[in-house]
């Protein structure tokens, strides 16, 4: 698990309350692995507020989804003017139509090494709530936009307890979907609070 | 001293002493001779002619007493026969003193024959008388008168006193005769006496010079007979033992010789092989310039084709460039739809999540959008598609691109390759030509190789004939040895040869040796051919010995006798 000595390394100038050792990676095979359909119909009541149309796409490997709500628009890759003295998975600004939003690297966010930047790599720009209540545009580089799709709660399962100190409250749950295992993203915590803050104080945001 | 010096020194010893014995001999005899004619020509004619002179004077004597006696002259024979005795006598006298006369006297002599002749004239005279008185007588009885005649009677005794007169001279002329007649005869006892004497003289001088001279001679004789036997037995070994060396020595250069002339042979061999491989040699190098030329038209005939190729193979890439440019453009159309297809599928969401948060209203736009974003999948998916088969092609293009590339490289490699190649053929050519020289030069030096190994080889036979020669010239060399050795020791060892110790048989037995007593190993009898050998050498000591042994061999068994031939040969020796 030299991973997590990895990514405590790479977020070490990060602010101290994140301290995300998480490997969605092995998560997701971990479901598969347990995840059945007696096992997922246990939880369908749980899930039932996670059901609905959500964005796929993808980041190495692993495919995750966001509530389509929290989506405000999806861009190709586009130059992102890079910003100083910020923690480096917050890749800079872009101008979108007119407005500054701030661009997360959310490979770096993971601690997944940077990615290499395709022709298919996208910028996802989601809505956020900051501290203030007040919406919050954010863009996150991902490596592929895959779909919109409907996911039941009879396809969401539990996100599985690993045993390590690890904060997996980010991922509220695992979704079968097409034989695939889609981690969904609570985005908010995804990109946190502090994050915000720091771009706030920052003055990128609005 | 030179054995020569002590030779001469002993000969001229010898002959001295020879000289003083035959001169002592020859002055004896000399003066024995002298002695001898003076006796014989003085002493004897003197002795005989007194002698004769005394019986002439008896002889007278008596006739006088005849012819004074009556009786005697009675007779005319008797008278006649006393005269012609008396003439006779007379005559003889005269002779006898004639002889006397001539021979030469000495004083002493002189006197005596001095007193004789006077004596005998004094007698003479009477006689004379006498003489004369009985021719009368004669002449009266003669003519008739008898003898009783007066004239007879008167005669007859004159003549008796003449007689009786003469008797004192008789007796005195006898006396002094006589005298002569002892002198003559005491000369003659002293040159008898000197005569012996100087025999004696001469006898025992010649004695005890021979005696001397003998021991003298004996002793250097022996003296030098033992040095010198001696120092040639010592040299006779030392011949003898260095024989031995020179034969073994010999044996071995014959061997030797036989071995290089052997080796030479097989060097010849060698050579000739040698020789023949040269030859093959030879040709395949010309086989080998041969071939080069023809490898260096096949080279250029090669360098000629790849030429062709590259250029070809230069086309050939300039039609790949050019479906790769094609390629490319192409590639560009088809990212252009991917991207086209990609924005769409970007709008497509965008559309979709508009649709969402529209939520009921949005419905019917969700599944528009929902096929918008079907069909840019489908376009990117035939771009894709496309993309891939235009990469396929693009990639077997430049595959062919490379290929073509590498292939012009070869073939430009082949040039490169191919005008290596010529020159190395050329170089080949030139080496070959030097080797071909160079086997002509090798040729020459092995032929050359073969005519002195010939030479070597006829050497070699000649040097071990040589040796052989020489084998047997030590062989001769051990026999001469060994008869010098013979000559030196005798029969000490009983048997021949063994001393010398031959080559042949030593041991067993001695009819070999004597059999093989000649080095040239012809196994003759001993008889003829020691003759041949020998009789230069020791002439009749070895034809005796030979005789006797070719009596032996011809008698019986040869073993045993022949060991005790030499022994007995030279005991009669």
């Amino acid at each position: 698990m030299n991973l997590i000595g990895e990514r405590t390394r790479m977020n070490a100038n990060l602010k101290k309350s994140i301290k995300v050792s998480l490997k969605p990676a092995d998560i997701k095979r971990s479901m598969k692995d347990m995840a059945t359909p007696e096992a997922a119909r246990q939880d369908v009541s749980q899930f039932q507020h996670l059901a609905g149309k959500y964005l796929t796409f993808l980041l190495g490997n692993e495919a995750y989804a966001i509530p389509v709500l929290k989506v405000r628009e999806i861009i190709r890759m586009i130059p992102i003017t890079a910003v100083p003295q910020m923690p480096d998975y917050i890749k800079g600004v872009l101008n979108l139509r007119g407005k500054i939003v701030p661009v997360v690297d959310l490979r770096l966010r993971f601690g997944i090494g940077t990615g290499a930047v395709t022709d298919r790599t996208c910028i996802v720009v989601v809505q956020l709530q900051s501290r203030a209540k007040r919406e919050l545009l954010m863009g996150m580089v991902v490596d592929e936009v895959e779909e919109v799709l409907n996911i039941n709660a009879g396809d969401i399962q539990e996100t599985p307890d690993f045993g390590v100190s690890v904060d997996t409250s980010y991922i509220l749950g695992m979704a079968m979907v097409k034989g695939k295992v889609k981690a969904i993203l609570d985005i908010q915590k995804v990109v946190a609070a502090e994050t915000i803050e720091t771009a706030a104080e920052a003055g990128l945001t609005q | 001293m030179k054995l020569l010096t002590k030779m001469v020194i002993a000969a001229v010893v010898c002959a001295v002493l020879t000289m003083v014995v035959g001169s002592i001999g020859y002055f004896g005899a000399s003066k024995l001779a002298s002695y001898t004619v003076e006796l014989v020509t003085v002493n004897y004619p003197e002795a005989q002619a007194l002698m004769r002179i005394s019986d002439c004077k008896t002889i007278l004597f008596a006739i006088e007493r005849g012819l004074i006696n009556r009786r005697m002259m009675a007779s005319s024979e008797l008278r006649k026969a006393q005269f012609d005795k008396e003439k006779v006598t007379l005559d003889l006298l005269e002779n006898s003193w004639k002889e006397y006369e001539s021979i030469s006297r000495d004083q002493e002599e002189q006197k005596l024959w001095d007193n004789f002749k006077q004596k005998y004239s004094n007698w003479k005279v009477i006689h004379d008388e006498i003489s004369k008185t009985a021719k009368d007588i004669s002449s009266l009885l003669d003519s008739g008168v008898s003898t009783n005649d007066t004239r007879v009677s008167e005669l007859e005794a004159k003549a008796f006193n003449y007689a009786m007169g003469a008797r004192k001279s008789y007796l005195e002329m006898e006396k002094a005769l006589d005298e002569l007649i002892k002198f003559a005869n005491s000369d003659f006892q002293s040159v008898k006496n000197v005569a012996l004497g100087t025999a004696s003289f001469v006898k025992t001088l010649s004695v005890i010079i021979t005696i001397v001279g003998s021991i003298i001679i004996l002793a250097s004789a022996s003296f030098i007979g033992i040095q010198v036997t001696r120092r040639l037995k010592g040299i006779a070994d030392g011949i003898s033992s260095n024989v031995n060396q020179t034969a073994t020595a010999a044996a071995q250069v014959a061997a030797a010789s036989q071995q290089i002339a052997s080796g030479a042979s097989e060097q010849a061999a060698s050579v000739e092989e040698t020789s023949a491989s040269l030859e093959e040699l030879a040709s395949m190098t010309k086989q080998n310039a041969d071939n080069s030329i023809k490898v260096k038209e096949q080279a250029n005939q090669a360098r000629s084709a790849a030429e062709a190729g590259a250029a070809q193979m230069e086309e050939l890439t300039r039609a790949m460039v050019d479906i790769k440019g094609s390629s490319d453009s192409i590639s560009k159309i088809i990212k252009t739809i991917e991207e086209i297809a990609f924005q769409t599928n970007i709008l497509a969401l965008n559309a979709a999540v508009e649709a969402a948060r529209a939520g009921e209203a949005g419905m019917g736009f969700a599944v528009v959008a929902d096929e918008v974003r079907n069909l840019a999948q489908r376009a990117a998916q035939a771009a894709r598609e496309t993309a891939e088969k235009i990469e396929l092609a693009v990639s077997s293009s430049s595959r062919g691109q490379e290929i073509g590339l590498r292939v012009a490289e070869g073939f430009k490699e082949i040039v490169s390759k191919v005008r290596e190649v010529d020159a190395l053929v050329t170089e080949v050519a030139a080496a070959t030509k030097e080797q071909s020289q160079g086997i002509t030069q090798i040729t020459s030096a092995v032929s050359q190789m073969d005519k002195v190994t010939q030479e070597s080889a006829a050497t070699a036979e000649e040097t071990a004939s040589a040796a052989e020669e020489l084998s047997a010239q030590a062989e001769a060399l051990q026999e001469s040895v060994k008869e010098l050795v013979y000559i030196i020791e005798g029969a000490k060892d009983g048997t021949l040869g063994i001393k010398a110790g031959s080559q042949r048989q030593s041991a067993v037995t001695t009819k070999p040796q004597h059999i093989t007593i000649h080095g040239d190993g012809s196994k003759h009898g001993i008889g003829p051919k020691d003759s041949g050998k020998d009789s230069d050498k020791t002439g009749a000591h070895k034809s005796k010995q030979q005789s006797k042994v070719s009596e032996t061999t011809r008698a019986s068994a040869p073993k045993a006798k022949s060991s005790e031939i030499p022994l007995e040969s030279f005991r009669d020796f």
